[in-house]
């Protein structure tokens, strides 16, 4: 628009450039009718498109016509009267134009056409075009012509500034295309007029789609932080700071995603209106980086462990609070100091060490010692990492100190009170082992004198006596199987577990052949699921199996058909075995005496035993790590279930 | 040659049952008894009491108990197995210990038989009249070397 009128006024000024040349030329040629010139004077000059000034070549005026006296601003009888100096009407600095145009009249009766400018009667200039010639015959009167050019000026003035704007736009747009930025041009009324290829990428809107909409479609609708932004659109804030307005909102993409950004406002007055420019940045990254970073920051400051940065001198540069409660200095005391403030004089070496394991990028984990402000010595378990920078240099050094005093002080009671453990248990197992052992050869004296004494006296004492001598070697062959039970017993706990797949279905199918073999006369049913195996000792396997299967053969003596089951089910989640009767069973009441050593539910003269079996079956479940339970009904029989997990849970080792 | 053992046995009614066992097994033989192991040492090496000793004159077979005062059973073995006027000499553990650990450290260390005591003295006198059947009559033993081969000590 405003090229146009520029164009207008070019057109105009050059035409009446043309007349005045033409007047000129007019005024020059004295071949002309001097009468029709000076009817075309007369009426140029009542034109009022020009000013004519006629005087002599000391600048007095003799004629003036209207136009000139409007131009200047004073009256005719101001100008003719001489109180008005030609010469004070024009500038210092065009007085050397006025003068070599004064000189050339002289000479060739015509003062070229030239620029310049007059001061007006309210002092203010006024851009005038001026010709001037001698008039016909005359050597010191002259006419002049003069034009207001003050428009065509202005035009001129504003066509070179539109070129610096062109300019300039286009430096803009380039500039704005290199930005890092997004940036979103708005114009007056909130309506988005410029964008640049960046915007088209981070918003995904192409730049026809998005030219002219209101900056609210990239705003999420109802986000009253983002109407901040609107806001500030279209009303400038007063007071701004000078690098414009800065707000950390969120946007919305053409594709309805929305994501952090910050936007950097600022506005310009323009001959096209006020325009505000949205330098926008997605701090998506930066967010997650600031969260993570709080995170991180929350993490180390309730941390109870000691976080403390470090140069990979060893200069402190970082202490958080579990630092201070650790070792006693605070962040102040702390910070620029030496790592060595906290490393005892005999481990002086230690943080040499260190430095240097950690300079090459290896992260260190050790348990040493360290000194708290007050001097008190702890025992640290220690992380110490390099810190990378970018390009894999090790930067910093982070170490993590965990105050393990206490902790170890309970771990080595642990470890004691458990090495006093094992060591009362082997005592006890060794001590049982040779009282066991020891018991058994007095025994075999009695057993055996007993029975040398029944051989060979056996004419000389009454049937009475010699039941007597049956029952004292009866007797002492029953002590003789419960201390073999016993040390059985002992067994299952003395020996070091072997691990090995061991085929239990295979196990009681042997120790029902060899029970039944035993008793030819107790039929009984064995039934065995085939292939059942087991991960465990295979001495304590037989063991096991052979109390279990010989528990059950016992009890089902008086069942009318003796049945015996084995097999595996499901029980809480675990794969258990069971072996199953329907003989004698036993009354859940006394379950708890079921599983302890030398206790038994039923009578010897009803089933004979020592009361261990079960006992040493208990032990070689749990030894493996599984678990032994029962069910019984007096009379129906008796059910025995136990686990071995596959893997002793440690006390396999 | 009248057929020897040498009983190494601290129980006094063990050692009772055992004399009385190898007595009713019919076969003619002498005992040597030794109460401890240091003792059963000190008459096969010919130290202390027994200096003089000729040591090429040993026993057909040692009855070894493990469980002995001074110096227990295995330990007789072993010194017994690293000497080489005793190193083939016939040794039987027969202890009232079944204990795996037992029977495997004998055997290792070269024990030639181990038996346990039995309960009762029927099974008892058993198992040392076979033991004496064997060792004294079915097994042939080392011939006896002259002294001039005994290397020096």
């Amino acid at each position: 628009m405003m090229e146009l009128d520029l164009r207008q006024e070019n057109e105009s000024l050059r035409t009446r450039n043309t007349e005045l040349v033409e007047a000129l030329g007019a005024a020059e040629r004295p071949a002309v009718s001097l009468r029709n010139a000076e009817s075309r004077l007369s009426r140029l000059s009542e034109s009022g498109l020009i000013g004519i000034v006629i005087g002599d070549n000391r600048g007095s005026v003799t004629e003036a016509n209207d136009a000139i006296l409007d131009m200047l601003g004073y009256s005719r009888d101001e100008i003719v009267s001489g109180r008005v100096l030609w010469e004070d009407l024009t500038p210092p600095e065009w007085r050397d134009g006025d003068a070599r145009a004064i000189s050339q009249l002289a000479t060739s009766g015509v003062g070229q056409l030239h620029e310049k400018e007059y001061i007006r009667n309210d002092g203010t200039r006024v851009a005038v075009l001026v010709g001037s010639a001698l008039l016909d015959g005359e050597t010191t009167t002259s006419i002049s012509f003069v034009l207001d050019i003050t428009e065509r000026k202005l035009a001129q003035a504003e066509i070179v500034r539109l070129r610096e704007d062109r300019a300039a736009d286009a430096k803009f747009r380039g500039l704005l295309e290199t930005a890092p930025d997004a940036v979103v041009v708005i114009g007056d009324g909130g309506a988005i007029v410029l964008v640049n290829h960046q915007f088209e990428t981070l918003f995904g809107y192409a730049r026809g789609d998005i030219v002219g909409c209101p900056i609210e479609v990239l705003i999420p609708p109802d986000d009253r932080d983002a109407a901040q932004l609107s806001k500030l659109a279209y009303f400038r804030p007063t007071g701004l700071r000078p690098g414009g307005e800065r707000l950390e909102i969120d946007a919305r993409r053409k594709d309805g995603t929305e994501f952090p950004i910050e936007v950097s406002l600022s506005w310009a007055d323009t001959p096209g209106g006020p325009l505000v420019s949205c330098a926008i940045r997605d701090i998506t990254d930066r967010r997650r980086t600031e969260e993570q970073r709080s995170r991180l920051v929350a993490i180390v400051d309730a941390s109870r462990d000691a976080i403390i940065g470090k140069t990979v001198d060893g200069m402190i540069t970082s202490w958080n609070r579990g630092a201070e409660l650790t070792f006693g200095y605070t962040a102040n005391e702390a910070v620029g100091r030496s790592i060595s403030i906290l490393v005892p004089v005999e481990r002086a070496s230690e943080r040499e060490a260190i430095l240097a394991v950690a300079a090459k990028g290896i992260v260190q984990y050790l348990d040493t010692v360290r000194r708290t402000k007050a001097g008190r010595l702890l025992e640290v378990s220690a992380t110490i990492s390099p810190v990378l920078d970018a390009a894999g240099r090790v930067d910093a050094i982070s170490d993590v100190l965990r105050d393990v005093t206490e902790k170890k002080r309970d771990e080595r009671a642990l470890i004691h009170a458990r090495d006093d453990a094992v060591t009362a248990n082997r005592e006890l197992e060794a001590f049982s082992y040779s009282v066991a052992h020891d018991l058994r050869s007095p025994l075999r004296g009695i057993s055996a004198f007993a029975e040398l004494l029944l051989d060979a006296s056996h004419d000389q004492l009454d049937p009475e006596s010699q039941d007597w001598l049956r029952r004292i070697v009866a007797s002492a062959a029953r002590m003789a199987t419960l201390i073999d039970a016993l040390l059985s017993l002992s067994r299952v706990t003395r020996n070091d577990l072997i691990s090995e797949v061991v085929d239990l279905s295979a196990l009681v199918g042997a120790a029902g052949a060899r029970l039944a073999a035993a008793e030819v006369g107790h039929p009984t049913e064995l039934v065995v699921e085939p292939g059942l195996w087991a991960i465990m000792d295979p001495r304590l396997a037989l063991v096991l199996v052979e109390n279990l299967l010989g528990n059950a053969w016992k009890f089902t003596r008086n069942a009318a058909n003796p049945r015996i089951e084995f097999g595996v089910t499901q029980r809480h989640g675990a794969r258990t075995f069971f072996v199953r009767d329907n003989g004698a069973g036993f009354d859940m009441k006394y379950f708890e005496k079921l599983f302890a050593p030398f206790q038994r539910l039923h009578a010897e003269k009803e089933f004979s035993g020592t009361g261990i079996g079960l006992a040493t079956v208990e032990r070689i479940v749990r030894r493996h790590g599984g678990e032994i339970s029962a069910e019984g009904v007096v009379g129906r029989g008796a059910t025995f279930y136990f686990t071995l997990p596959p893997r002793g849970d440690g006390a396999l080792s | 040659m009248t057929p020897s053992i040498l009983l190494v046995e601290d129980n006094a009614s063990d050692e009772q049952l055992t004399l009385r066992a190898l007595r009713t097994s019919s076969i003619a033989c002498e005992v040597t008894v030794a109460r401890d192991g240091a003792a059963a040492l000190d008459y096969l090496f010919a130290n202390g009491p027994h200096e003089g000793r000729d040591t090429s004159v040993l026993p057909w077979v040692v009855l070894l108990d493990l469980n002995l005062p001074k110096l227990g059973g295995l330990e007789v073995l072993r010194r017994l197995r690293n000497d080489d006027r005793t190193r083939s000499l016939p040794v039987v553990v027969l202890t009232s210990s079944n204990e795996q650990d037992d029977i495997s450290a004998a055997c290792a260390l070269g024990c030639n038989a181990y038996v346990q005591k039995l309960m009762g003295f029927g099974a008892f006198a058993e198992a040392v009249r076979v033991l004496s059947v064997f060792w004294l009559t079915l097994n042939e033993r080392v011939p006896p070397r002259r002294p001039a081969t005994i290397p020096p000590r």
